[in-house]
């Protein structure tokens, strides 16, 4: 198999013609594709995702556990933000079944129409071809500024809101 | 890509770092060393580009240390293939100005060229260091007041 399966990916020239193990493109075509059968083919049922970042204001990012949570995560929360265009990677690194990338990654917001450019790095872990653990690390700051469309002050807060009244009773119980 | 780099040079390279030690650190940069960490500049100063050994050694000797105590750096993850070495590390530090400790993952990929870092790009998650750094949770979508802006001026 040869980097010929990462066509919708952008690769530097050091890495045209390399040879590379096929789940790597599996897994990509199937998350840049969105293509539920394509991941539930290339996941592991017990497959663990963490991508960093602000989770209670962008709901894509976050933990998530098994192959139903992360298959709903690609197909319908990741678009609801944004679609993947392409992803540029400047640096692909294999070493058994771990693979670490770090690139850039284009993509358009749905409801605007704007062009998003994120940096990403992704450190996957793959056993027997199915991916088993993906940890996705990026500059959050620049690209929550990209996703609302405005620069962020960093002197506005979020108040914390009580749950429960104040002056519920069951709080002087 | 260029030569394969050794288990032990990487090693060493990602011990100077942690230790913060300027020697040790010169030791392990080529001279033309590319230091490049995203992220907002005017709120996390130690990020950034910088280019040249005598720049990226002040960076991480003295320019972090001043603002914080890097107390714990510990590599959760390394993936070596060719010439570069990928981590992710988990990263606790006390910041001076407040004594708020810090708590972050940073991910950096380091080329190597006859056994010396000749690039690092970094990558954290920085909206969560900015929240970090400031001390409260930061509304991502609260458009900034235009009245607050006094240096613009309506024509």
């Amino acid at each position: 198999m040869t980097t010929d399966v990462l066509s919708a990916i952008a690769l530097p020239a050091t890495l045209r013609g390399r040879d590379l193990p096929p789940f790597i493109g599996d897994f990509y075509r199937a998350y840049s594709q969105r293509d539920a059968g394509l991941l539930d083919a290339i996941l592991d049922d017990d497959v663990e995702w963490l991508l960093n970042g602000p989770a209670d204001q962008f709901d894509m990012y976050g933990h998530r556990r098994g192959k139903a949570e992360v298959i709903e995560l690609v197909t319908r929360i990741l678009p609801c933000f944004f679609r993947i265009i392409d992803f540029e990677i400047e640096h692909l690194l294999l070493q058994g079944e771990r693979v670490a990338i770090y690139g850039r990654l284009r993509a358009r917001q749905r409801d605007t129409g704007r062009s998003l450019c994120f940096r990403a790095v992704h450190f996957l872990r793959f056993r027997n071809g199915k991916l088993i653990a993906f940890h996705g690390l990026g500059d959050t700051f620049d690209a929550a500024q990209q996703v609302v469309g405005h620069p962020i002050d960093v002197h506005t807060r979020i108040d914390p809101v009580a749950l429960v009244p104040e002056e519920d009773a069951l709080l002087s119980l | 890509m260029g030569e394969p780099v050794s288990c032990a040079a990487v090693q060493a390279f990602y011990e100077a770092l942690a230790s913060r030690d300027p020697v040790r650190l010169a030791q392990c940069l080529a001279d033309d060393v590319e230091w490049h960490m995203s992220g907002p500049v005017d709120v996390l100063v130690f990020c950034g580009y910088r280019r040249g050994k005598a720049a990226v050694v002040d960076y991480i000797a003295r320019l972090v240390p001043s603002m914080f105590a890097v107390k714990r750096y510990e590599p959760e993850e390394i993936v070596i293939d060719g010439d570069t070495a990928a981590m992710i590390s988990n990263v606790t530090s006390v910041q001076k100005q407040t004594g708020r400790i810090l708590t972050y993952q940073t991910a950096v990929f380091v080329v190597f060229r006859d056994g010396k870092v000749v690039s690092v790009k970094g990558l954290s998650d920085t909206f969560d260091m900015a929240e970090q750094v400031v001390g409260h949770r930061i509304d991502a979508y609260r458009e900034p007041d235009p009245a607050a802006a006094k240096d613009v001026i309506a024509l």
